[in-house]
C-alpha cells in the first residue's frame, strides 16, 4: 500500500515538472482589503495589469519558482511574493500597503499663513533621510505616498520675515532676521523633534508649525595671502554646521572676481565649518576653517592648499577567510565629514596590495574600505596609528598610509516578517549601514561586518542593538519586534 | 593734520547728514479689499519717489489694513502693495493693467487716509481624472501664455502646479489675460498605456483648444481634464552616412526629446544602435519628437537630427550623419567708448536638446565656433549692453539677426557680425485733450518687417504731466502710442498694436537720434478694446 502510494505521488511530481503551468492571482489594499486594479504585476520579462477585480494571470509558465512583483505608483513600496505554477492553480493573495499621509499648515509668529516654505518628512532617528518633500507654493502642505512608519517632520522656509525699509535710494541691507530650520513641532534640531506615527492609508492633519523669526548676520569670507595661487579659477564655497540637514543650506558661490571674496548673506549664530575648493579636478585646491557666528558680521579669512596624493600599502591579517579575498578587488575610500563639497575618493587596490588616490584636500578624511568581505583593523600615517581610522590632514602632512585589513569579519542573522527589509547601522559609525531583505522563509542574513555595535531592526526604527566580535555571528529575531 | 582733520569734519557731515530723514511729509493710509472694503493685514506697501536718485520705503499693514510713511521729501511717488500670491492694490487703478496716480506731496505735507484699494489676482483649481474616473497623479498642470519667440507663436509657462494622490490641482496669483491650460504626465507608469497630453477639453494641439480668459480675481474651481490613454507609438529608422573606414567599428547614440509647440526641452531617451544596419527603435507617446544621433569619429562628432510626428510617421526614418563645421568669422564693433569685440563671446543654442557652443571673441575680432552639428542654430552675443543694438549679422547670404540660422552640411561661410552702439531715444508729452488727464502708457511697437520681434516693443509710463523719455530703442520705423491710465506692458504684443494700429504716431529712428514726439492720447475705453 505504502508502495503504491509513492509511486502515484512520483508520478504527480513527474506531471508537474513536465507540463506548463499558470499563476493566478488578486491584488488587494491591505487595510480595506478591496481589490486594486490598474496593479503593475511582473513576472519575469512579462507584465500585466490587475483588472477590475484585482485579478492577474501568467499562462504558459515552465515548471519552477517564480517571483512575482506587484506595484501600483499611489503605493509606497512594491510587494514581492514566490509561487509556483499549476494547471488548476489557487489564486496567490497579495497585499499592497496603503501609502499614509501628513498634511498642516505653516504659520507665521502671528499665526498667519506663510507661504514659501518646505516641508520634509525624515525618518525617526534618520535625519540625513528625507522622504517627501512638499511644494513650497501654498502655506498648506501635504505630504502623501509615504510609507507607514515613525517620522520626523521638518520645515525650510526661504520666505523672507518682513522688514520695514526706511525712505532711502539704493539696494535693501541684507536682512537681520529669517526663519531658522524647525522640526515639528518647534524644535530646533532633530534630537529634540517629535516623532509623527503615520498609519497605512490614513492621513494625519493639523500637523501645523508655528515659525518664529531668529537673528541672522553676514559672513564675508577671504583667502588668506599665503593661500595658494587661485586666481582664475572658480571657487565653491560652503558654510555648514555638522548636524545641517541640508547641507549646503547656508549658501554657496563662486567669488565676485573684483574682490575676492565670498559673501553668505544670511547666517545664523552658530559654529561653522567654511569649506572652499576650486571646481573641477585639475590642480585642485581647497581648505577649511571653523567659523564662530554670534551677533554681529563675521569677516573670515580661510586658507587654500593645494590638493596632495595620498600612496598606501594594505595588509590583510592572516586568518581562517583571507585566503579567499582577493586584494584587487578591494576598494579605499577617503571620505570627509562633507560628502556633499568633497566627493569621496578613491582607489582600487593592486594586486601588490598598493593604492594611490590623488587630489585630496588637506582636511579630516575617514578611510573606509569596501568591494570584499573585509573590515579596517588599523590604519597608520608613517609610524602613527589614527584614530578612528580618520586622517587629518590639515597640517599638510602627506606620509605613506598602511592600512591593516581583516577577513575575520562578523555576521547578524535571524528572522524577521517574511518580504520586509532589515537595515543595519553601525552605532559608531553611520556609513556603516545598509539594508538586506528578508526570504520569504523568514531568514535573514548580513555578512561581512566590522566588529563592533549595530541597531538592527525590521523596518525602519526600533529594533535591536547587538554586539559582535571578530569573527562572530550572532543571532537576533526581530519577528515581534517591527 | 590740517587734511586729516578736514575730512573727519567731512565724514561727519556726512553721518548727519544719511541719519536725518530727508523731508517732514508723511504719507499713511489703509488698504481695502476692492471686492468688500475689508481692510487688508500684512500686506507690503511701497512708496517711491519719482526724482533721483529713485528711493523708496517699504511698510507692511497692520491688522487694521493702515500704513504710514514718514520723513517723505516733496515730489511725486507711486504707491502700491502686494500680498504674496493674493493680489495687488496699485493707487488710484481699479484694474492691475491701469498705470495709477501718482501722490503729489508739497513740502512738509501730511495726507491721511489715502486708500489703496486691493485686486485679488485668480485661482483655478481642479482635478485630473484618468481613463477610469481614477485620480490621476503627479500630472503637471500649466497655464500657457500665448506668446513670441524670433516671430514666431509660442506657448510661455506662466503657473505650474502637479497633481496630488487626490488628482487635486491648484493654480494660484494669475493676472487678469487669456491663456491655454495644458496637462500632461511626465513619468509614465511602467507597464499602462501612458497618457496622453491635453489642452483643457481634451484638444491635442493648441489650435484646437479654447482659451481660458481671466478678467481679475476670479476663483474658477473644479476645471477637470478627463485624460485618455493610448498605446505607445512604435518609430522604427536607421542611419546612414558613416563613412566607409568607421563602419561597423562602434556603437550610434541616438536620443529622442519631445519636441511639442509647449516644450521647448526635455530630458531625452538615451540609445545606441549598432552596426551593421544601425536600426533603432523607439516606443514614444503619442506627439512630436525630434531624434538626435551623434557618434565621435576621430574627436569629431558626427550628426543627425530629424524631427517626427508621431502620428504622421510611418516606415524608416532615417537620419544621415554629417561631419561637423567651424563656422569662422568677424565680429566688430562700430562707434566711439564702445566695449572692444575681445570682450564679448558668441553662443550657439539649438531647439530644445542639444549641446551649446560658446565662442570667445579675441582681441581683433576674429572668432570660431568649433565644431558645430549641422542644422538650426540661435546665435547669441554676449554681455550686449542696454545701449547696443546687433546692427550686423549675416552667415553668407543669410541674415541671422533675429532668426536661427541654418548651418548646412560642409559649409564654409563666414559669419559677420557689427554691433552698434547707436540706439536711438525718443521723449515727449503726450497730446491730450484740455481736462483730460495725461498719465498714459507709452507704446512703441515696431513697423514693417520687424512687428512680429516682441523684444523690439518698448514701453514706459507718462507721468502725471505727459511727460516720458525712453531711451536704448533699436533704430527703425516703429508706431507711437500713447494709452490712457493703462500700463503699456499688457499691449506689447503683434495683435494688440495692429489693433491700435490707425490711431498711433509712425516715426523712423535713425541710428544715436533723439526724437521728440507728442503722441496723441488713445481713450482708455478704446485702448482696452486691443486687448483680449
Amino acid at each position: 500500500m505504502k508502495a503504491v502510494l509513492l509511486a502515484l505521488s512520483l508520478s504527480v511530481v513527474a506531471a508537474a515538472q513536465t507540463r506548463n503551468g499558470s499563476i493566478i492571482g488578486v491584488v488587494s489594499d491591505s487595510v480595506t482589503h478591496h481589490p486594486l486594479r490598474n496593479v503593475l504585476v511582473t513576472l519575469e520579462q512579462q507584465q500585466v495589469s490587475t483588472d477590475d477585480a484585482g485579478a492577474f494571470a501568467f499562462h504558459d509558465l515552465k515548471p519552477g519558482q517564480y517571483r512575482i512583483a506587484a506595484e501600483r505608483p499611489d503605493y509606497p513600496a512594491f510587494i514581492e511574493v514566490t509561487a509556483s505554477p499549476a494547471a488548476d492553480p489557487d489564486p496567490v493573495h497579495i497585499e499592497l500597503v496603503p501609502g499614509a499621509a501628513v498634511s498642516g499648515r505653516i504659520l507665521d509668529e502671528d499665526g498667519d499663513p506663510l507661504a514659501g516654505c518646505n516641508v520634509q518628512t525624515h525618518p525617526a532617528g534618520h535625519p540625513e533621510l528625507f522622504i517627501g518633500r512638499s511644494a513650497a507654493e501654498s502655506s498648506e502642505y501635504r505630504l502623501f505616498g509615504l510609507q507607514p512608519g515613525k517620522y520626523m517632520l521638518a520645515v525650510q522656509c526661504a520666505a523672507p520675515v518682513f522688514q520695514p525699509r526706511p525712505f532711502s535710494a539704493g539696494p535693501d541691507p541684507p536682512p537681520s532676521l529669517a526663519y531658522p530650520l524647525q522640526f515639528y513641532p518647534a524644535a530646533p534640531d532633530a534630537a529634540s523633534a517629535e516623532t509623527i506615527e503615520l498609519a497605512p492609508g490614513i492621513e494625519k492633519t493639523g500637523i501645523d508649525f508655528r515659525m518664529r523669526p531668529a537673528h541672522v548676520t553676514q559672513v564675508r569670507v577671504v583667502t588668506a595671502p599665503s593661500s595658494a595661487d587661485w586666481r582664475g579659477r572658480d571657487l565653491f564655497g560652503g558654510l555648514i554646521q555638522p548636524t545641517d540637514l541640508w547641507g549646503n543650506r547656508v549658501g554657496r558661490m563662486t567669488p565676485d572676481s573684483a574682490e575676492n571674496s565670498f559673501f553668505f548673506p544670511q547666517v545664523f549664530p552658530g559654529s561653522y565649518d567654511l569649506l572652499a575648493i576650486t571646481l573641477g579636478p585639475e590642480n585642485r585646491m581647497g581648505g577649511i576653517q571653523r567659523v564662530e557666528v554670534k551677533d554681529q558680521p563675521v569677516n573670515a579669512v580661510i586658507e587654500l592648499k593645494h590638493a596632495v596624493d595620498i600612496h598606501g600599502t594594505v595588509e590583510l591579517e592572516s586568518s581562517a577567510n583571507s585566503s579567499k579575498i582577493q586584494l584587487s578587488k578591494i576598494y579605499i575610500q577617503l571620505i570627509s565629514d562633507y560628502p556633499q563639497f568633497m566627493p569621496p575618493l578613491g582607489d582600487k587596490v593592486k594586486p601588490d596590495g598598493s593604492f594611490a588616490i590623488s587630489a585630496v584636500i588637506p582636511m579630516r578624511l575617514r578611510v573606509y574600505t569596501h568591494g570584499a568581505y573585509v573590515f579596517i583593523k588599523s590604519v597608520w600615517l608613517g609610524s602613527k596609528e589614527l584614530i578612528g581610522n580618520t586622517l587629518d590632514l590639515s597640517s599638510g602632512s602627506a606620509d605613506t598610509l598602511k592600512i591593516e585589513l581583516s577577513a575575520n569579519t562578523a555576521s547578524i542573522r535571524g528572522t524577521a516578517p517574511p518580504g520586509t527589509a532589515v537595515t543595519f547601522r553601525n552605532l559608531d559609525d553611520k556609513l556603516l549601514s545598509g539594508s538586506r531583505p528578508v526570504a520569504q522563509s523568514g531568514q535573514f542574513r548580513i555578512e561581512g561586518l566590522a566588529p563592533g555595535r549595530y541597531r538592527v531592526a525590521a523596518g525602519e526604527d526600533g529594533g535591536s542593538e547587538i554586539a559582535v566580535q571578530e569573527g562572530e555571528t550572532a543571532t537576533l529575531d526581530l519577528t515581534n519586534n517591527q | 593734520m590740517q587734511v586729516r582733520r578736514r575730512a573727519l569734519a567731512s565724514a561727519a557731515f556726512l553721518a548727519i547728514a544719511f541719519a536725518q530723514p530727508p523731508g517732514k511729509g508723511v504719507i499713511s493710509g489703509i488698504v481695502v479689499d476692492a471686492s468688500n472694503n475689508e481692510p487688508v493685514r500684512k500686506a507690503i506697501v511701497t512708496l517711491t519717489w519719482q526724482g533721483a536718485p529713485r528711493s523708496w520705503s517699504t511698510g507692511r499693514t497692520d491688522s487694521s489694513g493702515q500704513f504710514k510713511f514718514e520723513g517723505l521729501p516733496p515730489g511725486k511717488y507711486d504707491l502700491r502693495a502686494i500680498k504674496a500670491d493674493t493680489g495687488t492694490a496699485i493707487y488710484g487703478a481699479s484694474s492691475v493693467r491701469e498705470l495709477g496716480e501718482l501722490i503729489t506731496l508739497e513740502d512738509g505735507e501730511t495726507p491721511a487716509g489715502v486708500k489703496l484699494r486691493f485686486l485679488h489676482s485668480a485661482t483655478i483649481s481642479g482635478r485630473a481624472l484618468d481613463p477610469r474616473g481614477d485620480p490621476a497623479t503627479n500630472i503637471s498642470v500649466t497655464l500657457l501664455k500665448p506668446s513670441r519667440n524670433l516671430g514666431e507663436g509660442v506657448l510661455a509657462r506662466y503657473r505650474s502646479s502637479e497633481t496630488n494622490d487626490r488628482g487635486e490641482y491648484r493654480l494660484v496669483d494669475v493676472e487678469p489675460g487669456q491663456y491655454y491650460l495644458h496637462a500632461e504626465q511626465h513619468f509614465e507608469r511602467v507597464g499602462a498605456e501612458p497618457l496622453v497630453q491635453q489642452f483643457l477639453a481634451g484638444a491635442r494641439e493648441s489650435k484646437d483648444a479654447t482659451f481660458l480668459t481671466i478678467h481679475g480675481g476670479e476663483t474658477l474651481e473644479g476645471v477637470d481634464f478627463h485624460m485618455t490613454s493610448e498605446p505607445y507609438v512604435r518609430i522604427h529608422g536607421r542611419i546612414t552616412g558613416i563613412p566607409d573606414a568607421w563602419r561597423e567599428m562602434k556603437g550610434i547614440d541616438i536620443m529622442s526629446w519631445t519636441a511639442d509647440e509647449y516644450v521647448e526641452h526635455s530630458i531625452g531617451l538615451p540609445q545606441t544602435t549598432q552596426a551593421p544596419d544601425y536600426t533603432f527603435s523607439f516606443d514614444l507617446k503619442p506627439g512630436r519628437y525630434g531624434l538626435d544621433a551623434s557618434i565621435n569619429i576621430e574627436g569629431k562628432t558626427w550628426t543627425a537630427t530629424r524631427f517626427v510626428d508621431t502620428a504622421q510617421t510611418s516606415g524608416d526614418v532615417v537620419l544621415t550623419l554629417s561631419p561637423p563645421v567651424d563656422v569662422k568669422g568677424k565680429l566688430q564693433v562700430e562707434s566711439a567708448g564702445a566695449p572692444s569685440a575681445g570682450t564679448f563671446n558668441l553662443l550657439l543654442t539649438r531647439r530644445g536638446f542639444g549641446p551649446r557652443i560658446i565662442a570667445n571673441v579675441a582681441a581683433d575680432g576674429s572668432f570660431t565656433l568649433n565644431q558645430v552639428p549641422p542644422g538650426e542654430w540661435l546665435l547669441n552675443i554676449n554681455p550686449l549692453p542696454p545701449e547696443a543694438f546687433l546692427k550686423v549679422a549675416r552667415l553668407g547670404d543669410q541674415d541671422v539677426r533675429f532668426a536661427r540660422m541654418d548651418i548646412r552640411p560642409g559649409s564654409e561661410d563666414p559669419l559677420s557680425i557689427v554691433i552698434s552702439m547707436n540706439t536711438a531715444q525718443i521723449h515727449g508729452e503726450v497730446d491730450a485733450g484740455p481736462g483730460d488727464s495725461k498719465r498714459a502708457g507709452i507704446l512703441l511697437a515696431p513697423t514693417g518687417q520687424y512687428s512680429t520681434l516682441t523684444r523690439f516693443y518698448y514701453d514706459v509710463a507718462a507721468d502725471d504731466s505727459g511727460k516720458f523719455e525712453l531711451k536704448n530703442i533699436r533704430p527703425g520705423k516703429y508706431n507711437v502710442f500713447a494709452l490712457e491710465k493703462l500700463s503699456s506692458v499688457e499691449f506689447k504684443t503683434p495683435e494688440a498694436a495692429g489693433q491700435l494700429d490707425p490711431l498711433g504716431d509712425e516715426i523712423e529712428l535713425k541710428e544715436g537720434a533723439r526724437l521728440e514726439v507728442h503722441p496723441k492720447l488713445i481713450p482708455v475705453e478704446r485702448a482696452r478694446e486691443a486687448l483680449p
